[in-house]
C-alpha cells in the first residue's frame, strides 16, 4: 500500500500527536471493509443489484441480516421460470414482517393481504392468473399510500370484480365511500383484465398514464345479456375517472366496451352530451396528449363504429398531440383507417397507423 | 483575464497537495459550498487521504473535460468516457474501491459514488452464493448452524 509523506514539517509536539492520530486513523480506514460502511451507502449497493441476487445478503452475518429488506429501492420481481412460488411468498412475508416491525404477521394463503397493506410498496406488477399467489377479492384491505406503479394482468378479482376497485382505492382513513380517493400516489396503471366493477366515484387525481386492455367479460361467459349491462357501465365509468391522464393507451377491446355506450349516433361516448356528466369531465376537458389504440385488426367487422369512435376522441381531445393506432389488417384496411381519422384531430396532433400490434 | 483559469489547491488529512482547476471542484457538491463560503487559495480535506483524493482529482478532472468543453473534438465522448470509467474502476482494489466510496459520499460526487458501488454490485453478482461473496468481501459470519440454516429458509427463493 502508498503512503504519502507529509509536505508540511511537524515541528511542535502537539502536531507530532496529531500526526500519530491521524495514522492510527489512517490506518483504520485502510483496513475499511464494507461493513465499515454507512447504511445508506449498503442501501446505494444494494439497489445497483437484481432482486435475487440483493436477496442472498442476508444470509452472510447477521449486521446484514436486515439490510436488504429494508432498502428504500426495494424491488421483488417473480420470474415467470419460478417453479415453485411458495418460497417466493416466504420470502415477501419477511420483508413485509420486517417492514412492519411485526414479526407476528401470518399469511394464509399466497401474498395477498400482507402485500396490499405494505406502506412501502412504489411499484407493484401483477401479473398471473395463478390463484396461489394472488386473489384480490372484494373484501380485502389495501392501504399503499406510496404506490406510484401498478400493473394488473389478469389477476382473479373474485366473482364480482369488485377486487380491482378496492386495490385503487385507498382504504387507511375509512373515508364515506361517495369519495374515494384513490391510492394517492399513483402515476402509472396498466391493466389488462375483465371489466369489473362500478368506478364512478374513484379519484385518479395523481395519475399520469394510463395502459387499459378491458376484456369482454360476456365472451368468456357466455352470459351475453346480463355481462353487457354490466359493461354499459364500467368501461365508460373508468374511461371517464381516468380522463386527466396525459398518456392513454387502449386496447381496440376496450372501445368495443365502449360502443355499448352509443346510443343513436355511434361513438357518442362522450356522457356529457347526455348529460350526465358536468363538462368539466368530458373529454373535451382531457389533458390527455398522446393516444394510442392497440389491436385494431381484430375489431374490422365493426369498423365504422370503430372509426366514428375514434373520430370521436380526435375531434373533442383538444390537447392531444399523438393517435397512433396499431391495426394487424391488411394494407388496405389501414390506409382506409388513416384516410379515415385524417383532419379530424387539431392540427398540431400527429396521426399514425402502424402494422402489428405492440404492446 | 477570460482564459485565465482559476486554480484552487486541496490538502488531504496527510498534507498531500493538489492543484486542480476551479472547474473540477465544482464536480463535487461539498468542495462546491466550500470555495463558495470560503474563498481561501487552500482547502484541507480532513477526511480523505492522499491515496484517495488523488483517485478523486483524477476522476474529477477527467469528467469535467466532457462538460465544460462540449462537442470539442479533444474532449472524450460518452463511450470514451465509459471505458476510461471501467479500465478506472477495474484497476482498483476493494479496499481502495471502499475508501473512494466514503471520500465520494462525504464530497458528494454522486457520479463518482455510483460508479464505485456499481463496482461492488458487480462483485456480488459474480459470486455464486452467499459463502462465496462472504469469501469475496472479506465477510465473518456469526451466525450458528441454526441461525444459518433459518435464514436460508427464508430466503431460499434467492439460491433457486
Amino acid at each position: 500500500m502508498s503512503r504519502f509523506f507529509a509536505q508540511g514539517g511537524g515541528d511542535s509536539k502537539d502536531e507530532d500527536m496529531e500526526e500519530v492520530i491521524q495514522e492510527i486513523q489512517n490506518t483504520d480506514i485502510n483496513n475499511r471493509t464494507i461493513s465499515h460502511l454507512p447504511l445508506e451507502i449498503m442501501d446505494h449497493i444494494l439497489s445497483f443489484l437484481p432482486t435475487k441476487v440483493a436477496a442472498r445478503t442476508p444470509s452472510l452475518s447477521k449486521g446484514w441480516r436486515d439490510v436488504f429488506y429494508r432498502t428504500p429501492t426495494l424491488r421483488i420481481e417473480l420470474n415467470d421460470e419460478t417453479r415453485d412460488v411458495i418460497p417466493f411468498i416466504r420470502f415477501v412475508d419477511r420483508i413485509v414482517a420486517v417492514r412492519r416491525r411485526d414479526p407476528t404477521l401470518h399469511l394464509r394463503n399466497g401474498l395477498s393481504e400482507s402485500i396490499l397493506v405494505a406502506s412501502f410498496l412504489v411499484e407493484l406488477k401483477i401479473s398471473t392468473a395463478d390463484e396461489h399467489l394472488m386473489c384480490i377479492a372484494s373484501n380485502v384491505k389495501v392501504h399503499l399510500p406510496n404506490l406510484k406503479i401498478l400493473s394488473v394482468d389478469m389477476v382473479d378479482f373474485g366473482d364480482d370484480g369488485k377486487g380491482f376497485y378496492n386495490l385503487l382505492k385507498d382504504d387507511r382513513d375509512h373515508r364515506p365511500a361517495s369519495v374515494s380517493s384513490v391510492t394517492p400516489k399513483l402515476v402509472y396503471l396498466n391493466y389488462n383484465d375483465d371489466t369489473a366493477a362500478n368506478y364512478k366515484d374513484l379519484d385518479f387525481a395523481s395519475l399520469v398514464e394510463a395502459k387499459i386492455l378491458l376484456h369482454l367479460r360476456g365472451e368468456k361467459d357466455k352470459k351475453e345479456d346480463k355481462m353487457e349491462v354490466a359493461q354499459e357501465e364500467d368501461a365508460s365509468d373508468f374511461l371517464d375517472a381516468i380522463c386527466n391522464v396525459k398518456k392513454l393507451f387502449l386496447h381496440a377491446d376496450t372501445l368495443r366496451g365502449l360502443t355499448h355506450q352509443a346510443k343513436i349516433t355511434c361513438g357518442n361516448v362522450c356522457r356529457c352530451e347526455g348529460g350526465l356528466v358536468a363538462k368539466a369531465y368530458c373529454l373535451q376537458a382531457s389533458p390527455v396528449k398522446v393516444l394510442k389504440v392497440y389491436d385494431f385488426g381484430q375489431a374490422t367487422k365493426e369498423i365504422d363504429r370503430f372509426v366514428a369512435m375514434m373520430n370521436h376522441f380526435l375531434v373533442n381531445m383538444a390537447q392531444l398531440e399523438r393517435f397512433i393506432v396499431y391495426c394487424d389488417g391488411n394494407d388496405e384496411t389501414r390506409h382506409d383507417l388513416l384516410i379515415r381519422i385524417q383532419g379530424k384531430a387539431s392540427p398540431n396532433c400527429r396521426n399514425q397507423v402502424l402494422y402489428k400490434k405492440a404492446s | 483575464m477570460e482564459n485565465e483559469k482559476k486554480m484552487i489547491t486541496l490538502k488531504s488529512s496527510d498534507d498531500v497537495t493538489f492543484e486542480v482547476e476551479e472547474a473540477v471542484v465544482l464536480e463535487s457538491q461539498f468542495l462546491s459550498h466550500l470555495v463558495q463560503d470560503c474563498p481561501a487559495p487552500e482547502h484541507k480535506i480532513k477526511e480523505v487521504t492522499g491515496k484517495i483524493l488523488s483517485k478523486v482529482v483524477e476522476y474529477c478532472e477527467k469528467h469535467v473535460v466532457v462538460v465544460v468543453d462540449g462537442g470539442d473534438s479533444s474532449s472524450s465522448s460518452g463511450d470514451d468516457l465509459k471505458k476510461w470509467d471501467d479500465k478506472f474502476i477495474k484497476e482498483m482494489d476493494l479496499s481502495t474501491v471502499y475508501d473512494l466510496i466514503a471520500a465520494a459520499n462525504y464530497l458528494n460526487i454522486q457520479a463518482l459514488l455510483d460508479l464505485m458501488c456499481q463496482r461492488v454490485a458487480d462483485v456480488i453478482t459474480a459470486c455464486k452464493d452467499h459463502k462465496e461473496i462472504r469469501e469475496t468481501l472479506g465477510i465473518v459470519s456469526d451466525y450458528t448452524a441454526e441461525e444459518e440454516a433459518e435464514v436460508l429458509k427464508e430466503n431460499e427463493w434467492a439460491f433457486d
